[in-house]
């Protein structure tokens, strides 16, 4: 069945004419088999359920696309390393839940790829329990023509923490979409975003941060470079609920823009019911400056080889994070290929 | 360093809440509604050329079909239907202040207007309800050429064709639903015309008061600043405190010529129980500038974001404004900018304090289009809790098409800083000394933009008490 979905929508909204407060995105929900997206996970301490699992916020149009997708749905309780392979061998949906057990440290690895069809959909609700400690890594290499509709929703208790790293290089359009509720005292939540956009690639993102909690600590990064036509939207949220005494969150993005047809819009957005937070937002969009070509120049860079190893160096962080070798070859490769 | 909690008190509106009966015998009202009848009837009493009428009339139909905008605050409590678009003393505009009706003359005399007109202004327009009552330039002004009228007289002395130019050309009443409806029954405001070369020296000032319960006031302010021409014009408003609700939908369209200048200052204090749903744009030419100093502290609910276009190569644009969200205020306030030209740049500035129960809300836009080349844009807005029960929020937007653009933006949401207050304690101050001093320095960035005698008057309207009460 063919709908249109208001996806990524703003928890605040902006003038209506910007239209930056949601998309509009039409899905078939009848294209979607269950059967077409494969899940290889391995890495122990791993125990499945049929746990059901409510993240206590308001319905959004993401979750009425995954009802009518009837996607395959995994409940997961870790207790040790994983690493995910998300495989979509044509159109799909599927839906996660996976728990941290209480203060055990778990680092988890996830690449997403494939597809041979118009859309790959995952929804993922992470349950970190008392003490847990999450480090995410999502590489996301879909194939280009591909739709990707990423909603991850995460529910932190009393002094947990989950980090999440994620690279985006592939599908033609990617709705990214996170939810963290900073539900228990002291949980922290760091996520370092970066993106590698040409074509005519559009990357729609949409984070927010609820600080529920008293002492909550959030971290929001997302950087990325943009060529040729592609365009990206970001939404960034950090909202500070009455009650989160003490709760620091910043927000921070950093654009370089290569080509004269790039389109970058951003809406960082700081809601607070809280007298005492600190809450920070900070962004920098633009060119290379002249002065870091300049300075490269005088070590013996022309301007293209200085750009691209501006570029390299933005990524490496986030890919010197990744333990799998060949995932980080795979990664690496795959970024020369769009530099050249 | 003392437990417990400083005490910031509310702004004093006191000042500002004083008011005059307003009788048959005295004053026309319109009947309360936006109706047909009631836009020709405006029309018709203020002598509209025919074009200005039939104007009116597409806007009300219009406004009748726009829909209400989506992502403000609500004003929904906002009856229409007990509004009155129209209300005005009997009496024609003076010149003169001993010739304005005894009534109206007092009320300006305690909000300060003539002695400031004396004092520190080239020209000064005051209106009250609906119309001018009173508009005086300074001759020595008047003969460089400069204009400074309301935009009735303006249309009936010979610069119809310039007002028809420009009016709501900016400003469109497609634009939304109450700028449709200002274009309807817009009555009063004021029309500058500042000619080529010709420098204004000290500021002209438009005063607004709303005196009239449950009424509307809908002023059209269009300032032209000619080529190489600079001006500053200040605009202060104000209305005393009734149970019901006011309405202020007034637009502000301004036009800055090559090279031009204007630095357009305003104090904005209605009462709270004013909807402030005002709309304001300039249009920069090369080289010009556009400077706003905006202080926000009365109104119960305000959509106010004044919009820069930079038309033209190297034009330029500052915002600075402050805004204090005390207990029944929700104040959405910001402002927007769109650079068309290369090498045009801009520059952000604003504050917000929210406290007993207030919203404070910063919003605003960025747009650089694809043809603004080496177009540069800074952005910061801080904004201080006094508790927690209010909000202070931010919602800024960029929309960036021009990849040599620079952009650079900043936000921060907190309370006084413990640190600083320590430091200052360490120095000899009193807890409550040192918090009041925090607080006026925040505030400083846009005092210190205001000509001095503003300044005074805005701090007088902050009112920092610091009472050292424990909470």
């Amino acid at each position: 069945m063919k709908g249109s979905f208001n996806v990524n929508t703003s928890p605040s909204l902006t003038f209506a004419k910007l239209n930056m407060n949601g998309d509009n995105v039409g899905i078939d929900t009848g294209k979607l088999n269950r059967d077409n997206v494969r899940q290889v996970i391995t890495g122990g301490g791993i125990t499945e359920s049929d746990e059901r699992i409510v993240i206590p916020l308001p319905k959004t149009d993401e979750d009425r696309i995954f009802e009518l997708a009837e996607p395959a749905e995994k409940v997961m309780r870790l207790t040790e390393d994983a690493s995910i392979i998300l495989e979509f061998c044509g159109e799909s949906a599927i839906q996660r839940v996976i728990r941290v057990a209480s203060k055990k440290t778990v680092n988890v690895i996830e690449v997403t790829k494939g597809c041979g069809g118009d859309q790959a959909l995952c929804s993922t609700r992470y349950i970190l329990e008392e003490g847990s400690r999450l480090k995410l890594i999502r590489i996301q290499i879909l194939d280009k023509g591909t739709l990707y509709i990423d909603d991850l929703k995460a529910v932190l208790e009393k002094d947990s923490y989950l980090e999440v790293v994620r690279i985006d290089l592939g599908s033609h359009r990617s709705y990214i979409g996170s939810h963290v509720l900073l539900d228990g005292k002291n949980a922290e939540y760091k996520a370092h975003g970066d993106y590698l956009l040409n074509g005519d690639q559009r990357l729609d993102i949409n984070m927010i941060a609820d600080h529920i909690a008293p002492d909550t600590v959030s971290d929001m990064r997302y950087d990325g470079v943009l060529i040729d036509s592609a365009s990206k939207l970001f939404r960034g949220t950090l909202d500070f609920k009455s009650g989160c005494k003490g709760a620091k969150g910043s927000e921070n993005e950093e654009v370089i823009l290569l080509s004269e047809d790039v389109i970058n819009q951003s809406l960082p957005i700081i809601l607070c019911g809280e007298e005492d937070v600190e809450g920070n937002h900070g962004a920098s969009v633009g060119k290379i400056s002249d002065e870091i070509i300049y300075y490269l120049a005088t070590r013996g860079f022309d301007e293209e080889s200085a750009t691209k190893l501006i570029i390299r160096s933005k990524f490496n962080t986030a890919v010197s994070q990744i333990y799998d070798e060949k995932i980080r070859g795979d990664l690496t490769r795959r970024i020369e290929e769009v530099l050249k | 360093m003392a437990n417990g909690k400083t005490i910031i008190n509310d702004i004093d509106h006191t000042r500002y809440d004083f008011r005059y009966a307003e009788s048959s015998e005295e004053y026309i009202r319109e009947d309360d509604g936006f109706t047909e009848d009631i836009v020709k009837r405006i029309s018709e009493e203020k002598g509209d050329p025919e074009w200005m009428r039939d104007f009116r009339l597409k806007c009300l139909d219009l406004y009748n079909k726009m829909d209400m905008p989506c992502w403000g605050p609500s004003i929904e409590e906002l009856d229409m239907n007990k509004i009155a678009s129209y209300v005005r003393h009997k009496s024609d505009m003076k010149n003169n202040w001993e010739d304005v009706p005894s009534d109206i003359k007092e009320t300006f005399e305690k909000l300060g207007i003539p002695q400031a007109e004396r004092l520190s202004l080239a020209g000064v327009g005051a209106q009250y309800d609906s119309e001018i009552v009173y508009h005086n330039l300074k001759e020595e002004v008047a003969k460089t050429g400069v204009v400074y009228t309301d935009i009735e007289t303006a249309m009936k002395t010979g610069y119809e064709d310039m007002v028809r130019e420009h009016f709501m050309k900016l400003i469109t009443p497609a634009d939304h639903k109450y700028a449709a409806l200002h274009g309807a029954v817009w009555s009063g405001g004021s029309f500058v015309y500042v000619p080529k070369g010709v420098k204004v020296d000290i500021p002209l000032q438009s005063y607004f008061r709303l005196n009239a319960s449950g009424a509307g006031q809908f002023e059209h302010t269009m300032i032209i600043v000619d080529e190489g021409a600079d001006v500053h014009f200040i605009e202060g408003c104000s209305a005393p405190k009734y149970n019901v609700a006011n309405l202020h939908a007034g637009c502000v369209e301004l036009f800055v010529r090559k090279n031009a200048r204007l630095r357009y200052s305003t104090i904005e204090n209605w009462s709270k129980n004013m909807f402030n749903l005002n709309t304001k744009r300039a249009l920069i030419e090369e080289g010009g500038k556009m400077e706003w100093v905006s202080g926000s502290f009365g109104s119960h609910i305000s959509y106010l974001y004044p919009m820069t276009i930079l038309k033209g190569n190297g034009s330029k644009m500052t915002y600075t404004g402050i805004t204090f969200s005390g207990e029944g205020q929700d104040l959405d306030t910001g402002c927007k900018v769109v650079h068309s030209g290369a090498d045009t740049s801009s520059v952000i500035t604003a504050k917000s304090i929210s406290k007993s129960g207030g919203i404070g809300m910063f919003r605003s836009s960025v747009v650089i289009e694809k043809k603004a080349r080496n177009a540069k844009c800074s952005v910061s807005c801080d904004s201080l809790m006094l508790d927690s029960i209010s909000r202070a929020d931010t919602v800024p937007a960029m929309d960036i098409r021009a990849y040599d653009a620079d952009v650079g933006h900043e936000a921060k949401i907190g309370r006084i800083s413990d640190e600083a207050v320590f430091y200052l304690m360490s120095r000899g101050m009193s807890e409550e000394d040192a918090k009041a001093l925090i607080v006026s320095g925040f505030a400083d960035s846009v005092s210190k933009e205001l000509p001095m005698e503003y300044a005074v008057e805005m701090n007088n309207l902050i009112k920092i008490e610091m009472s050292g009460h424990k909470a």
